[in-house]
């Protein structure tokens, strides 16, 4: 027997209505560079154990990496538990039995050395002086236990992401590779030109202007932008107050070009999950469809707290989205830049935060590749600006989105997702003085 | 503990150019309230070893399960043999214990008792009307050993506690947000002084006025930042940029360079009426440590000097780089997080005026006490702040309340506008993130009033 399956066995003793225990392995090898040289190697073998537990409303939850204080964990949770003040939002967890799936799925033991090399090789043979990055190989095993399911999936993927500079100019790339998705020499490879394609570009560089401007984004940037963006979906974040979505289930939230669901179901994503932390298989939702908002992420408390079904996206009291895709839509990035006027191609973008949530008002700083297109053309690299404008407003300015996508994850800034080039117009620019 | 410390030690003694091992246990306690009601509470308990492995290569192993190190080690010894970037500063040996003991630690300290003092700041926020009221407590007790081939031994202990709160106010047609955070490197008799439910008090009655408040008029005005802003602008503009790993290019994937990546030095960045300090050493301070995660032992810097660069934050792999011993910048998040060039609590060094005598010498200017949105470029250069708890002055007096005024500007046009900074010095707690995997840490960021001239705002 496992030392999880002890622990559940003496947690059933104590009287809980609620358990719930989710043991997390993982075996992660890292590989980072900069200065187109390797700077270390590190791997990670590390075991967790996450124990929730209720009693009625009240609710406790203990972390823990050292399975041999699982004694000590559960006095402390059967001596606390009735001291907890009782939590109004709690409505229990998964209790219809779900059916144990394939969910296994190793991916290759790829050299994550030689890997890095490729990456810098093709990065400098495409124009790029130095790049910088990391290679991630990650493989983790996920065992839960709940009193109604005994569920396991063990899964595995890459992620890599190369910057290229050149000059005061850069480019990157930043993808994820789930267990149905192939990591290859050949993609990375293929980031890395890409990567030094966009630093390398041969225009003027000059500090931008502030305005109103049409604005062409990369996956990168809407992927950021819907990355900051996904806790507004979250029941918990619409009962805390603080979401702009609050109140506009069935009402218009973006324009009609604009098809969001969340699908952690998607093993060419390495946020591919197959159960949620109460036990309940996870799905493909519709967030918005054609414009309209269709639903919040729920958790069984939340989505009792709304008179609705969990969604499968526990957290047990703060759902949130798995894996967000802007679903492609007819348009080319090519015809998006000959077809513009006026209008600035923003390629990546950091540091989004927010002024104001229940208004999505933020701003964020774009970087790797921001050029000034005139009449079809791209006739400058502009520096110092800014997106200065809310979600509600990015959202609804959505004109078209490219039957190409990418599935991009970058650092803090971009959760794993697939996304398309988008094309909006009239946002607002700013820059300093 | 000590047997695999001594195992490990014995495999990287016989392989490697240099090592360092560390052993980190923490056990951590949190309580959260949403809007009157009681979210949950939660425990950790975790603890693990970082093994960093130097020879043609610099290669780490972090692991957990005591079964599995033998193979984690094995892997870390074979990767450092790949040749890749591979300079250390080993430094002189140490040896100590060292330890903050409170009087009434986290370990000690009763769930009730953390819980009542949680419900009794949600309540206080609902008498004074806020609509939209978060809140949550945790602390944590961190237990470390560092020891290194160079024959360093070290053993550390000390808590911390954090807080932090949104509140929001909401009128038919507008709505203002604060977020609040306070932490400190001590026990629970520390906590009153952080004063939360004064800050509380005085951020709601502003919040509550800011939403009835006008916008600013563009244009360009004298500014006065309050110590939040100017600890914010420390850290960002300042403290950042002089990480020697981001100047090196060492983060470029991720939060970037620095714009003195390439300059000589020391570099002009500002007026000499301002210097900025990085002080790990502050008792109390929430970036407080007497030894760095790589144990060098820590020290105050001046990182800007009078407008001009001065000492860089050095971690032992950046400050090999630069040929010099490492200043101790050396933190990691936890045991599963490499060392990496960090701040401690880093301000904007006080002067020698009033608060009263900088606003009296303002003809047209704007008070910002505070900030919601803020954000920089990954150089560090071109950066914004949105101002909460402003105020305009006119004619040398505070008058009318304006609503999120906006300073975007760049580093170097910051620091050159300063022409004078008051005596009093105030800090906030704050988690600064960096890294991949990223790793928050706890810091203060402080400093006094700090007096700009011609700014633009928006």
């Amino acid at each position: 027997m496992e030392a999880i399956d002890r622990l559940f066995e003496k947690l059933s003793r104590r009287n809980f209505d609620d358990i719930v225990l989710q043991q997390v392995s993982g075996d992660v090898s890292q590989v980072r560079f900069s200065g187109n040289m390797v700077d270390q190697e590190s791997t990670w073998v590390d075991d967790s154990v996450d124990v929730f537990v209720a009693r009625g409303r009240k609710i406790i939850a203990y972390e823990m990496n050292d399975l041999s204080r699982t004694d000590e964990a559960v006095e402390f949770l059967a001596s606390t538990i009735d001291r907890m003040p009782e939590n109004p939002s709690y409505g229990g967890i998964n209790t219809t039995r779900v059916q144990q799936g394939n969910w296994n799925s190793r991916g290759s033991d790829s050299d994550l050395g030689d890997a890095a090399q490729a990456m810098i090789r093709s990065a400098l043979e495409n124009g790029a002086e130095k790049c910088a990055g990391i290679i991630y190989r990650r493989t983790e095993t996920v065992s839960l236990i709940t009193p109604y399911n005994s569920l396991s999936s063990t899964t595995s993927g890459h992620e890599a992401v190369i910057r290229a500079f050149c000059g005061d100019s850069t480019g990157q790339e930043a993808i994820h590779f789930g267990p149905g998705s192939g990591f290859s020499t050949r993609a990375i490879e293929k980031m890395g030109v890409e990567s030094a394609q966009t630093a390398a570009r041969k225009v003027p560089r000059r500090v931008g202007d502030p305005g109103k401007f049409d604005v062409i984004l990369s996956p990168y940037v809407i992927g950021s932008l819907l990355s900051y963006s996904a806790q507004y979906f979250s029941a918990e974040s619409v009962m805390a107050g603080l979401s702009f979505l609050e109140n506009m289930i069935g009402k218009e939230v973006a324009s009609p070009q604009v098809n969001l669901v969340d699908d952690p179901t998607d093993r060419n994503g390495i946020a591919y999950v197959p159960f949620d932390m109460e036990g309940t298989l996870t799905r493909r939702n519709t967030l918005i469809e054609k414009g309209t908002l269709k639903t919040y992420v729920h958790s069984c408390s939340t989505a009792k707290r709304f008179n609705t079904q969990t969604t499968g996206n526990a957290g047990i009291l703060d759902p949130v989205p798995w894996q967000l895709k802007l679903l492609p839509g007819g348009g080319e990035l090519d015809s998006m830049i000959s077809d513009s006027r006026d209008a600035l191609l923003i390629l990546n973008t950091w540091y989004t935060r927010f002024q104001d949530d229940r208004n999505g008002v933020f701003s964020t700083v774009p970087r790797d590749g921001v050029f000034h297109v005139k009449n079809g053309e791209i006739v400058e690299s502009w520096s110092g600006i800014r997106i200065s404008d809310s979600i509600p407003n990015i959202l609804k300015s959505i004109r078209q989105t490219s039957a190409d996508t990418k599935w991009v994850k970058w650092w803090l800034e971009i959760s794993p997702s697939e996304m398309p080039y988008v094309s909006l117009e009239d946002i607002q620019i700013s820059r300093s003085f | 503990m000590e047997h695999l410390l001594d195992k490990i030690a014995a495999m990287c003694g016989r392989n490697s150019r240099f090592y360092d091992i560390r052993y980190m246990e923490e056990t951590s306690q949190s309580v959260s309230y949403r809007n009157g009601e009681f979210q949950g509470a939660g425990t950790s308990g975790e603890r693990g070893i970082a093994v960093r492995v130097v020879n043609e290569g610099i290669s780490y192993g972090f692991f957990n399960d005591e079964h599995r190190a033998e193979d984690a080690v094995r892997r870390a010894i074979e990767r450092s043999h790949k040749h890749g970037r591979n300079k250390i500063s080993p430094g002189e040996p140490v040896r100590d214990r060292w330890s903050i003991k409170p009087s009434r630690s986290p370990e000690d300290y009763s769930l009730d008792d953390r819980i009542d003092i949680v419900r009794s700041i949600d309540s206080m926020m609902n008498d004074l009307h806020a609509s939209v009221r978060l809140n949550y407590l945790f602390d944590k007790q961190v237990r470390q050993v560092y020891l290194n081939s160079s024959g360093s031994y070290l053993e550390g202990e000390f808590p911390r506690i954090g807080y932090y709160y949104v509140m929001g106010f909401t009128q038919p047609d507008s709505f203002e947000q604060s977020y609040n955070q306070f932490g400190i490197t001590g026990g629970y008799e520390d906590f009153a002084g952080m004063k939360i439910e004064e800050e509380v008090e005085d951020d709601a009655h502003k919040l509550s006025s800011a939403t009835k408040s006008a916008k600013l008029e563009p244009g360009r005005y004298d500014v006065i930042l309050g110590p939040d802003l100017s600890g914010i602008v420390a850290h960002e503009s300042c403290g950042h940029p002089m990480e020697y790993d981001r100047i090196v290019g060492r983060e470029g994937a991720l939060a970037g360079e620095s714009f003195l990546t390439g300059k000589t030095f020391p570099y002009r960045v500002g007026s000499e009426s301002v210097s900025v300090i990085d002080d790990p050493t502050l008792r109390g301070s929430y970036g407080y440590y007497k030894y760095d995660d790589e144990g060098v032992r820590a020290r105050k810097r001046y990182l800007y000097k009078n407008g001009m660069t001065d000492e860089f934050i050095l971690n032992r792999e950046s400050a090999a780089i630069l040929g010099v011993p490492s200043n101790a910048g050396g933190r990691s998040a936890s045991w599963n997080y490499e060392p990496l060039a960090r701040m401690s609590t880093t301000y904007i060094e006080p002067g020698d005026m009033s608060l009263d005598e900088l606003i009296e010498d303002v003809k047209l200017g704007v008070y910002i006490g505070s900030y919601t949105e803020w954000n920089i470029d990954d150089i560090r250069f071109n950066q914004k702040y949105v101002g909460k708890d402003s105020f305009m002055i006119r004619n040398g007096k505070l008058a009318e309340q304006v609503r999120r005024p906006v300073l975007e500007t760049t580093t170097t046009g910051l620091y050159s506008a300063v022409d004078g900074t008051s005596k009093d010095l105030h800090f906030s707690a704050g988690s600064c993130g960096k890294g991949e995997p990223e790793q928050g840490i706890e810091v203060w960021m402080g400093g006094p009033h700090v007096r700009l001239r011609n700014m633009y705002l928006s």
